[in-house]
């Protein structure tokens, strides 16, 4: 009976209750106007009441007050420029009367007109404080009232929200219909058959799809100001800038994006274009804005500039490569070897051997002598059928590769195939390989095509233009570079020439390069490859892995480290069902030793000896001295003049910034300021320094603040790289600033107590690295507990005045939980 | 209406997903103040006065606030002291229009504590 009086209460609860707990008073409700649902202001037992809550998590900024409320229906906007960013937005009292006006922080709240005026901008407060909007603009429901309505955790919130995403009307009651909760299988170490590796890979495939097409089109973007420009190819390109490009669209080159013209100046318009530029994490003109080249340039409206929006165009491409790659493997037996087959799905298997020519000499013509272990790595690897390299930073993984992959070809099992998951990766490894003088085809996507790279060269699509053995392919393609296109006859000829040419050039190639992904490009459907080797196979999902591997896989390498960070899975729960594990690390857990490459080459002996006892078991050597590593003349106040590291003690609380948020500390960020301005003060160029820092909001702050705040010129600054650790991942600095800001006390150090992530991050530098950070928050962690220990006994753990450092006294914290 | 009193267990320590969305809203708040330093570079500046109309309402008599402290839980600390408002007018715009609302704020309201203070302030000068 109860249930059904229940059943009864929740039907009739009016269209404005909230839509997490219910309660429904006007006064205490506020309208999303993206979701057009409504949200009370109270917290229930979250830490932000239920409109905020929504407002961060659905991503949402504008709200509007409810009619029967005090205020009647009003969409909070800024008095002056009708912005209705509720986090901008906040309020300033008349200085001697009792009138307040909302506005938005900036510009409006700190403009110089309104000095002399009777408003006190001294005072501007936020809207909304401490996570709730403020009582007086909406009301903030009793505590009973809020013991009355539903008992929402944040858990469920956080489902519910998920939930949205793919029923828009769900409600909360949903969230107990039998199917919703359900996690996907777990992936597996082993497998009975390929068709079971497929029944546990395809849905996690499909469900990191659909998140993605989900975000991508949701991102449609309005008020859009376009540039445009002709490319050398006389196609038209579009420069806009996008507020979200980087955080949220995570957009790539090549991606497809539609403009649509909305104003009423021209008749209605929408192109796509292929991304050819993204914005730069460094800051040079128009560094922000992204760049697409339209497909069809005619009829663009060129003449007009504004009144444009965006949306993304989401491509299932890659996804459907994976799947039809797990189909493969599951059906075609040719997909690969039998030993292969075997290994992969973890069955036990006898060893065997290659009884290959192992040539003389281990070096590569044109690359670097090889070390002991490289050579080693060589050798073994060319007798084996399945092997796992492990590159740990800077010990020439690529050039082992490289090397591998010369002897490879030399061995005349036909083509060998060579991917990685980055566009990036694989035009490093192009390049050393072309070194070795081997005939190499770059494989791009076609809507790469136009994206330049040190190894556009041997690009197939530029290869083509470059064929002369075609005359008439050539006369086709300058008539279509000329005139923009072709009769639908010569069209058709230049289609079939192109492929034939394109087939034969790649028929011809010693070795193809391609990401994973690309290779599920239709034009190697019909090729076969014996040999495979994946570089920074470590940052690729198990299916992107397979895509490559189902070519034909006979002999098989896969390189990476997984100590270093794993892909990237946006789907949380395709994350935590094992889709985040590559194939790489199960194939360690398996069983399979790696082959360890041992000497490292980029690190300052001092830098290399903490990850090479933690992460390394002790293995790493040092290929560099520290008389190599050291900067001469560099008047720069090590505490150790011999050791280039130290960790600087940040005790400064974190301040409630005017916004009501707490966020980064501002003696850390003046801490980092000061250091980055000394180096270059005693010599050092602003791009010989990277500021690693976790979180896309310290890294904006920290852009800013040391614009304004350093004493050095701004432009100075903006050469400075500041990104995360993820995206330094495969890169090197020669000096290294990490600033672990975020934490506090009762936020634990998020994103720095993975220790894969805390690798990488102390293995970017070649000459020094600088820790900035709070040790008593810090050493709760176990890893950071043993860093500050290091660091301590090292005599590099300083506080103090950058130029009179002291070695600090303080207690650390005793550590939480072990590390898993 | 019956006077309850509700024992409830204070919340424990806060869950994986509270800390996440903490983390969120203050990247969030950062971030689009980050975003809204570059995007603004020209923006209208429009003088915005004082409406002799919210002149005359003056702040300095706090009144008896009925209709919402009947509504209100009844907590025995807020009965106590707090059954006082200020009078203010919030300015904001409804589309291109201004609107004047009055507005009240409990005085345990960091905006009235402070007005009231400098109120006090000012009187002593
Ligand atoms: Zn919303
Ligand atoms: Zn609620
Ligand atoms: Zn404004």
């Amino acid at each position: 009976e109860d249930d059904e009086e229940e059943m009864y209460n929740v039907i009739n609860l009016p269209s404005h209750a909230c839509a997490y707990c219910g309660i429904h008073d006007p006064a205490s409700v506020l309208m999303c106007n993206t979701h057009k649902k409504w949200f009370c202001n109270g917290r229930g037992n979250t830490s932000g009441s239920h409109i905020v809550n929504h407002l961060v998590r659905a991503k949402c900024k504008e709200v509007t007050l409810h009619k029967d409320g005090p205020l009647g229906e009003t969409v909070l906007e800024c008095y002056n420029c009708g912005c209705r960013n509720v986090f901008l937005l906040g309020y300033i009292p008349a200085k001697s009367d009792s009138v307040v006006v909302l506005l938005c922080r900036q510009p409006c709240a700190t403009q110089t007109s309104l000095k002399d005026l009777n408003w006190d901008q001294s005072e501007w407060k936020p809207l909304i404080e401490d996570r709730s909007f403020l009582s007086w603009l909406v009301k903030i429901p009793s505590e009973q009232e809020q013991f009355r309505a539903r008992q929402i955790t944040a858990q469920q919130i956080n489902k519910l929200e998920e939930l949205w995403k793919e029923s828009p009307d769900a409600k909360f009651e949903d969230l107990e219909r039998p199917g919703i909760d359900e996690e996907p299988q777990q992936v597996l170490l082993r497998y009975e058959d390929a068709y079971q590796y497929q029944n546990i890979f395809a849905p996690l495939v499909k469900m990191e799809a659909d998140d993605d097409r989900r975000l991508k089109e949701s991102q449609t973007q309005g008020d859009i100001e376009v540039r445009w420009d002709l490319g050398l190819n006389k196609k038209r390109i579009a420069y806009f800038c996008l507020p979200k490009a980087n955080d949220e669209m995570r957009l790539m080159p090549g991606d497809e994006l539609r403009l649509r013209y909305i104003g009423d100046g021209h008749k209605p318009w929408s192109g796509v274009g292929h991304v050819i530029r993204v914005p730069n994490t460094k800051f040079f003109d128009y560094a922000d804005e992204v760049g697409i080249e339209l497909k069809i340039s005619a009829g663009a409206p060129i003449e007009h500039k504004k009144d444009f929006i965006v949306e993304f165009v989401w491509k299932s491409t890659s996804f459907d490569r994976m799947q039809s790659a797990l189909k493969t493997f599951a059906i075609d037996e040719n997909s690969v070897s039998a030993y292969i087959y075997h290994k992969l799905l973890g069955h036990e298997v006898e060893d065997m051997v290659i009884k290959a020519n192992l040539p003389k000499r281990f070096s590569a013509p044109g690359l670097p002598e090889l070390n002991h272990s490289q050579v080693f790595a060589v050798k073994t690897v060319l007798q084996r059928h399945l092997s796992l390299i492990q590159g740990p930073p800077g010990t020439g993984k690529t050039v082992t590769s490289a090397t591998i992959v010369y002897h490879l070809a030399k061995q005349n099992h036909g083509q060998v195939l060579v991917c990685a998951p980055s566009n990036i990766a694989v035009d490093q490894l192009t390049e050393k390989i072309h070194r070795t003088g081997l005939k190499v085809v770059r494989l791009c996507a076609k809507s790469r095509e136009a994206i330049d790279s040190p190894v556009s060269f041997l690009a197939l699509h530029n290869q083509i233009r470059n064929l002369d053995s075609e005359p008439e392919l050539k006369k086709l393609q300058q008539l279509k570079d000329e005139t923009g296109e072709l009769s639908s006859a010569d069209e058709k000829r230049y289609r079939m020439l192109k492929r034939k040419c394109e087939n034969e050039l790649l028929r011809n190639a010693d070795v193809i390069c391609c990401t994973c992904v690309g290779a599920g490009d239709p034009r190697l459907s019909k090729f076969q490859f014996k040999s495979i080797l994946i570089d920074e196979s470590t940052q690729a999902t198990e299916p992107e892995c397979m895509v490559p591997v189902v070519l034909g896989a006979r002999q098989l390498i896969l390189v990476g480290d997984h100590c270093q960070l794993g892909p990237v899975v946006m789907c949380k729960k395709a994350a935590r069902a094992g889709l985040s594990q590559s194939l790489f690390e199960r194939l360690v857990v398996l069983g399979i030793r790696p082959i360890r490459l041992q000497v490292q080459y980029r690190m300052h002996p001092a830098l290399s000896a903490f990850p090479s006892n933690t992460f390394y078991d002790g293995s790493l050597q040092n290929g560099v001295t520290s008389k190599e590593r050291s900067i001469p003349n560099l008047d720069f106040p090590w505490p150790q003049p011999e050791t280039p590291m130290f960790f600087y003690c940040s005790l400064g609380q974190e301040e409630i910034s005017s916004s009501g948020t707490s966020y980064l500390n501002r003696t850390e960020a003046s801490m980092v300021e000061k250091i980055a301005t000394k180096f270059i003060k005693s010599g050092i160029k602003p791009d010989q320094i990277g500021i690693i820092t976790p979180y896309e909001g310290q890294r904006a702050y920290l852009v800013q603040y040391m614009q304004y705040s350093g004493s050095l010129h701004q432009k100075i600054y903006q050469e400075i790289e500041v990104a995360s650790v993820d995206a330094f991942q495969g890169r090197e600095k020669d000096l290294i600033i990490l600033s672990c800001v975020r934490a506090n006390e009762h936020q634990g150090i998020g994103f720095l107590n993975d220790p894969r992530r805390l690798n990488v991050a102390l293995t970017r530098a070649k000459y020094g690295t600088i820790v900035v950070g709070n040790p008593k928050v810090l050493s709760k962690q176990l890893l950071w507990h043993h860093l500050l220990t290091y660091y301590k006994e090292q005599k590099v753990l300083v506080e103090g005045p950058l130029n009179n450092l002291k070695e600090s006294m303080i207690q650390f914290s005793k550590p939480k939980k072990p590390l898993n | 209406d019956s006077k309850i009193k509700i024992h409830q267990s204070k919340k424990e320590t806060l869950s994986k997903e509270d800390e996440e969305f903490m983390q969120a809203f203050d990247s969030l708040v950062t971030e689009n103040i980050a975003q809204r330093t570059k995007e603004t570079n020209r923006m209208p500046t429009v003088d915005i006065s004082v409406p002799m109309l919210a002149r005359k309402v003056k702040p300095n008599q706090p009144m008896e606030l009925t209709g919402l402290t009947t509504k209100r839980a009844e907590n025995d600390d807020e009965k106590e002291s707090k059954k006082q408002s200020f009078n203010f007018v919030l300015m904001l715009k409804k589309g291109n229009k201004t609107q004047y609302q009055n507005m009240e704020v409990p005085v345990t309201s960091e905006f009235a504590s402070q007005f009231k203070a400098r109120e006090e302030s000012e009187k002593v000068e």
